[in-house]
């Protein structure tokens, strides 16, 4: 049995008549990286912010590092680093001083601070900008700067909220690499997006959060396999496909095949076991093979097939 | 648990009041409003009106006596009194009457009988007040106690004069003992002639404060609140500290003031320890009524019109314009309730004669339990809102 950092049960909050958060809960386990993947307005911040104890939940339990988290408690919150979606820093601080000040409500002594300040500078790659202001910051630095916030005092779980929204390519991939690089060294994360590649690329395990319901929950593969979907090898081919067609469908190997101009799509369980099959039935009807490409199914067809509607409108 | 200062952590309502301070510093919005405003403002006025610009008074003087010796008071007075006015009135009642009428501000009456008391036990001067003027009539209390205080060197010379004469000295004579009797107004505003700097500042502070107090809405918008409530301080530290932060940033903006008014300015203010005392309960008391403010406001727009209003309503009738001009009737009577006008009173009466920090503990007391009411609703509204 995996130890459990942060877990909570039937979570509820509703604004007025609006339900933002309807009955979720989902558990994180230590050095995991738990990903709530949904659209705009799915009810990711209200949930995280329940979780970090600032929004009185309506209903439902939460806890982090063993402690019962709720709002105007402390000690759950000593466990916790909370990256806001939207940049918490003083403008009109030094990056030095915003961090000094956290990490000082964070519980560091004066010691602590002096190595921590800097080693976080450093893991987000702004040592040289220690003594500037973060108002003449550029979008990706205030964001990074937003990250080493939260990890000052080490805590066992990260919470981020979608820390990429509105940062330039460049420093997108900087700040993945640097939760990535975290995640490596064991400290469990809570990761919204609404960006599938992101959940794809960094979530050990997803919940798919829609309209405040948690709809699905699991690996990627779980979750795609969950709904029937198969990886699809694409074949683009010389000559007349219908013999190639004919000779796949009844090989159990196969679950569908379809074809087009010069393309075979067959959607296979397995693409690795099926490939060798499908070239040597190729061959033996006489069909050219140019090319071959292995599609897998995506969080994208995922969450399609789960509500009806696309990731990102 | 360690000691060191190295190792210990810091109490989180300090680091908030220190991060608040750093932040009004850096920024200068403070120190602009509450520092810059009213000693450019006092000067402006200083330079117009001439002088330190000290409470002026016009004060009726009535000489029942009508002895020598009383119209030699009378001639120190109007010689010393030239920048406030002496008229003379003939009785008693006219002189209530003007004083009733405002055509004066106070009035002192030498009654019948001084220059014959001055040989036994001297007879004080009466003082006429209006308890709607209060700085007149304190100029005018302090007047009638110099007066008193100088009556020993009077009756000693006059003692002499009437040992070797057997009879009342001519006023040529009285003339002559003039320098034992100086009544010197500027001594006499020892404690404070600051007032076109106090006035302004008055106000000013207020509008900073309020901006100060908005800290933690501001906070709340700007989302640094947000992070600093994931983590572990509780609410009532933050609300504390957060009040912390804005006392300490008005103290910081009203010792700026009164240092630099007093050395690059020649105001006079007081005796520092006094000052410093009168200075700080002001500004909890204006605290106060920020913290009430922001918490009855729902947006910060509404919170600061709310400020500036009330900052510019109780700077008129409380009387921080023109060297501490009060309105008559009700409006100064009201006036003479708000925070600035109370704090103005306490400076006035720490003036010479022997007044000190106890004998202003009732006008202290008022600006604190005005602060600490404000603070406590203002705190407890906070927490609700932001724990
Ligand atoms: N303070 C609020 N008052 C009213 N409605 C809110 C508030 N915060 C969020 N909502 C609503 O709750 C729903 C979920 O919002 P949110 O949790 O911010 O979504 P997400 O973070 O997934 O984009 C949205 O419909 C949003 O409009
Ligand atoms: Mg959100």
């Amino acid at each position: 049995m995996q130890e459990v950092t942060a877990r909570c049960e039937g979570l509820r909050k509703a604004y007025g008549d609006r339900v933002a958060v309807d009955g979720v809960g989902f558990r994180i386990h230590a050095g995991e990286s738990y990903g709530l993947l949904g659209p705009n307005g799915a009810g990711k911040t209200t949930t995280i912010s329940m979780l970090c104890g600032l929004l009185h939940a309506d209903a439902g339990t939460i806890e982090v590092g063993g402690s019962a988290m709720r709002t105007g408690r402390c000690e759950a919150k000593q466990h916790l680093g909370l990256v806001p979606q939207d940049i918490a820093l003083y403008p009109d601080l030094t990056a030095r001083e915003n961090l000094r000040f956290f990490g000082r409500l964070q519980g560091l002594t004066r010691t602590e601070l002096r190595t921590r300040v800097d080693e976080v500078l450093e893991i987000v790659a702004l040592e040289d900008r220690a003594g500037d202001r973060i108002e003449g910051f550029s979008g990706g630095m205030k964001r990074r700067c937003n990250i080493a916030a939260a990890l000052l005092h080490q805590p066992q779980l990260l919470v981020l909220d979608e820390p990429t929204v509105g940062v330039d390519p460049q420093s997108r991939a900087s700040i993945l690499d640097g939760i990535a690089a975290l995640q490596e060294h064991g400290m469990a994360v809570l990761y919204t997006t609404h960006y599938m590649e992101e959940a794809q690329r960094l979530c050990d395990r997803i919940g798919v959060i829609d309209e405040g319901r948690l709809v699905a929950e699991g690996t990627q593969g779980e979750l795609v396999s969950a709904i029937g979907q198969h990886p699809v090898v694409r074949l683009s081919v010389d000559g007349d496909p219908s013999g190639l067609l004919a000779a796949l469908t009844p090989d159990p190997v196969v679950v569908r095949t379809s074809a087009g101009d010069g393309r075979v799509e067959v959607a296979v369980a397995d693409p690795a076991r099926a490939l060798a099959p499908i070239i040597e039935h190729a061959e033996r009807v006489g069909v050219v093979v140019q090319g071959v490409e292995v599609v897998e199914p995506d969080l994208e067809s995922v969450f399609l097939h789960l509500t009806g509607k696309a990731l990102r409108d | 648990m360690a000691t060191t200062v190295g190792t210990r952590r810091s109490s989180p309502a300090l680091v908030v009041a220190g991060k608040d301070l750093r932040r009004g510093l850096k920024s200068r919005s403070l120190i602009l409003t509450s520092v810059v405003g009213p000693l450019v403002l006092g000067l402006i006025m200083a330079l117009a009106f001439g002088g330190a610009g000290g409470p002026s008074a016009t004060i009726a003087v009535v000489d029942l006596d009508r002895t020598p010796t009383s119209q030699g008071v009378l001639g120190v007075l109007s010689e010393q009194l030239d920048d406030g006015p002496v008229t003379l009135r003939t009785d008693v009642a006219d002189a209530r009457q003007a004083v009733a009428d405002e055509q004066a501000d106070a009035a002192l009456v030498i009654p019948s009988g001084y220059e014959a008391s001055l040989a036994t036990s001297p007879v004080p001067l009466q003082v006429v007040r209006n308890s709607q003027r209060a700085i007149p009539g304190e100029i005018a209390t302090a007047i009638a106690g110099e007066i008193a205080s100088q009556s020993d060197l009077i009756r000693a010379a006059t003692s002499t004069v009437v040992a070797i004469d057997a009879a009342v000295p001519p006023l040529a004579d009285i003339q002559q003992l003039r320098p034992a009797i100086t009544v010197d107004i500027g001594d006499l505003q020892q404690g404070f002639n600051a007032a076109l700097y106090f006035g302004p500042l008055t106000i000013f502070l207020f509008l900073g404060l309020g901006s100060a107090a908005r800290n933690l809405v501001r906070e709340d918008r700007e989302g640094t609140l947000a992070r600093i409530r994931s983590t572990p301080i509780s609410p009532q530290s933050l609300v504390t500290g957060t009040s912390l932060g804005v006392l300490a940033q008005g103290v910081l903006a009203a010792l700026v003031v009164y240092g630099v008014s007093t050395v690059a300015f020649g105001a006079r203010w007081g005796r520092p320890v006094e000052v410093v005392t009168v200075l700080v309960a002001l500004v909890v008391a204006l605290s106060g009524l920020s913290a009430i403010i922001t918490a009855l406001s729902r947006t910060e727009a509404q919170a600061e019109g709310w400020t500036n209003a009330m900052a510019f309503l109780f700077g008129v009738i409380g009387g921080a314009f023109f060297g501490g001009a009060q309105f008559p009737g009700l409006v100064g009577a009201i006036g003479s309730l708000t925070p600035n006008a109370i704090a103005m009173r306490a400076l006035v009466e720490l003036g010479p004669g022997g007044q000190d920090l106890r004998s202003v503990l009732p006008l202290l007391l008022a600006l604190v339990a005005i602060g600490a009411v404000g603070l406590l609703i203002g705190s407890r509204s906070m927490v609700r809102r932001f724990g």
